[in-house]
């Protein structure tokens, strides 16, 4: 059986947003596999998901348009969510925003309930965005992505600003629905430990390229351990 | 028509009908501008294209192609409602066209164009003190010099917004509280930041020629504030704070002719103090 065609590919693409950040990079991203692209502050990480997301555009090489271009079918967690948070802004209407305008008010209310409670957080639904922890948010931003109904989950940096429970609460819950519903998940992140613990891929960048591959091969890496901090511990 | 609604209360509506409609209408339209803006953590983008339409009037004034003293006439007027309206739609285009990464600039932008609009508009007539008068008399809040071409446009402009939200709500909300997120959903950002540039300018724009920067500020801001203290949602706040404004603006109308004082100003004054009201009330309760 043929494998399912990749919701992401790469093939020598060279990223950045004035200069060549990253070069040569050659990665492909299907259905059900959980990615983690890793590296230091600045190595590129944003860059690349934003354009291998299509919102970038590639220096050189070739990024496939994501999920064969159906921007339906994908969901996006930035990195700094603005969330509104000017004016009041419950956790429903957030997430509404991002559902298309021709989906009847019955379905958006059905998608909004569906993706608050399977992150848990159902009892938040008309509470003011304004008055959440940051933790209570960064699910808020995360069920709006899963709202959309993706099967592209991308991340950056979910686990920013969280203490480490919450942060592996919230891989092992996005772990779970990876597994249910067949989801590609991809994360950027600076965690090693949660890499180890939920990824099948994994991309490392630094220092102008990027190594990609399944997460065995990719996260035993000392040079890697180096990077993401373990030397500190 | 010549009546006096209810007695001594209500302006002469023959003499200051259009006038008092087109404050009101602006009055609705600009606080949902205004909110957006909010929610894009552009607060004084208003004042800076507000500016921006004070240079377009200085620069007309300074190449000669409208005369000072024919402010209120027909057709020097309309040059400078002209220059206004282009001088704030390309500013307007261009201080709201976001690309990723570029959320924390944004304001600054704002404010550098704010302080060179200015700089720029007091160079251009340093050696003309009557259009050094007749931009101050566009700056100051004159809703009394709006005419029936004034109501057209900003009922015109309340429709075109109007239809906007009611066609594309989630779509623009989407693009007002995270741009980037909403580029990566497929919301074309960039046709969104030129059409929101434009309404914005253009609305902007006109208002500043019709009833001055401080009631065009004011009431893109102050109404919102005040909503959002006793609301609990987006969309009532939405939905509040063009009421706020109206009523706000119907109020000053009514109170600067009882009392003899400049209307906008008035209207800008209630506003404020409804917002700090609406605060106050809040941290009581």
């Amino acid at each position: 059986m043929s494998d399912p065609p990749p919701l992401l590919a790469a093939r020598r693409l060279a990223c950045g947003r004035r200069r060549v950040l990253l070069r040569d990079v050659d990665l492909e991203v299907r259905p059900g596999e959980a990615w983690f692209v890793l590296g230091g502050n600045g190595a590129g990480k944003s860059t690349l998901l934003l354009t291998l997301l299509g919102v970038l555009r590639p220096l050189a090489g070739e990024a496939l348009p994501p999920v064969g271009g159906d921007r339906a079918a994908l969901g996006y967690v930035p990195q700094e969510p603005r969330g509104g948070l000017a004016l009041p802004c419950t956790v429903a209407e957030l997430l509404a925003a991002a559902l298309p305008d021709r989906l009847p008010g019955a379905e958006v209310v059905a998608r909004v309930a569906a993706a608050l409670a399977a992150l848990g957080i159902g009892g938040l639904s008309d509470r003011d965005l304004r008055h959440l922890s940051v933790g209570e948010r960064r699910r808020a931003f995360v069920a709006r992505a899963l709202a959309r109904q993706p099967r592209l989950l991308a991340l950056d940096e979910p686990a920013a600003n969280l203490d480490r429970g919450a942060a592996r609460a919230l891989a092992a819950d996005l772990d779970r629905l990876r597994r249910e519903r067949g989801l590609a998940v991809v994360h950027v992140a600076h965690d090693l430990d949660l890499a180890r613990r939920f990824a099948t891929h994994a991309a490392w960048v630094d220092a102008g390229r990027v190594v990609a591959g399944p997460a065995d091969g990719i996260l035993g890496r000392a040079d890697l351990a180096l990077a993401c901090g373990e030397e500190r511990r | 028509m010549n009546a006096n609604l209810p007695g001594d209360w209500w302006p002469d509506w023959a003499l200051f009908g259009d006038a008092i409609g087109t404050a009101l209408l602006l009055a609705a339209v600009l606080p949902p501008l205004g909110a957006l803006m909010l929610l894009r953590q552009q607060v004084f983008v208003t004042a800076a294209i507000g500016q921006a339409a004070g240079g377009g009037i200085a620069l007309v004034l300074a190449l000669g192609l409208a005369s000072p003293h024919g402010h209120g006439d027909g057709e020097g007027r309309w040059i400078l409602v002209g220059a206004a309206l282009l001088a704030a739609i390309v500013p307007a285009v261009l201080a709201l066209r976001t690309a990723p990464g570029l959320g924390s600039t944004l304001e600054a932008r704002s404010a550098c164009m704010f302080l060179l609009a200015g700089a720029g508009a007091m160079l251009l007539l340093a050696n003309d003190p009557h259009g050094a008068m007749a931009l101050q008399r566009s700056f100051l809040s004159s809703v009394l010099a709006a005419d029936r071409h004034d109501v057209v446009l900003a009922a015109a402009a309340l429709v075109a917004l109007a239809a906007l939200l009611w066609r594309r709500s989630r779509r623009v909300l989407a693009w007002a509280i995270d741009p980037a997120a909403a580029a990566v959903h497929g919301v074309p950002v960039g046709r969104y930041d030129a059409v929101g540039g434009m309404l914005f300018g253009a609305v902007v724009g006109h208002a500043i020629t019709s009833v001055g920067l401080a009631f065009t500020f004011g009431a893109a801001v102050l109404p919102v504030l005040a909503a959002r203290e006793r609301c609990r949602t987006l969309r009532s706040t939405l939905l509040a704070a063009p009421v706020v404004g109206a009523v706000g603006a119907a109020a000053g109308c009514v109170l600067a002719h009882r009392f003899d004082l400049p209307p906008g100003q008035v209207a800008v004054a209630l506003w404020a103090a409804l917002a700090l009201l609406a605060r106050a009330c809040r941290r009581r309760g």
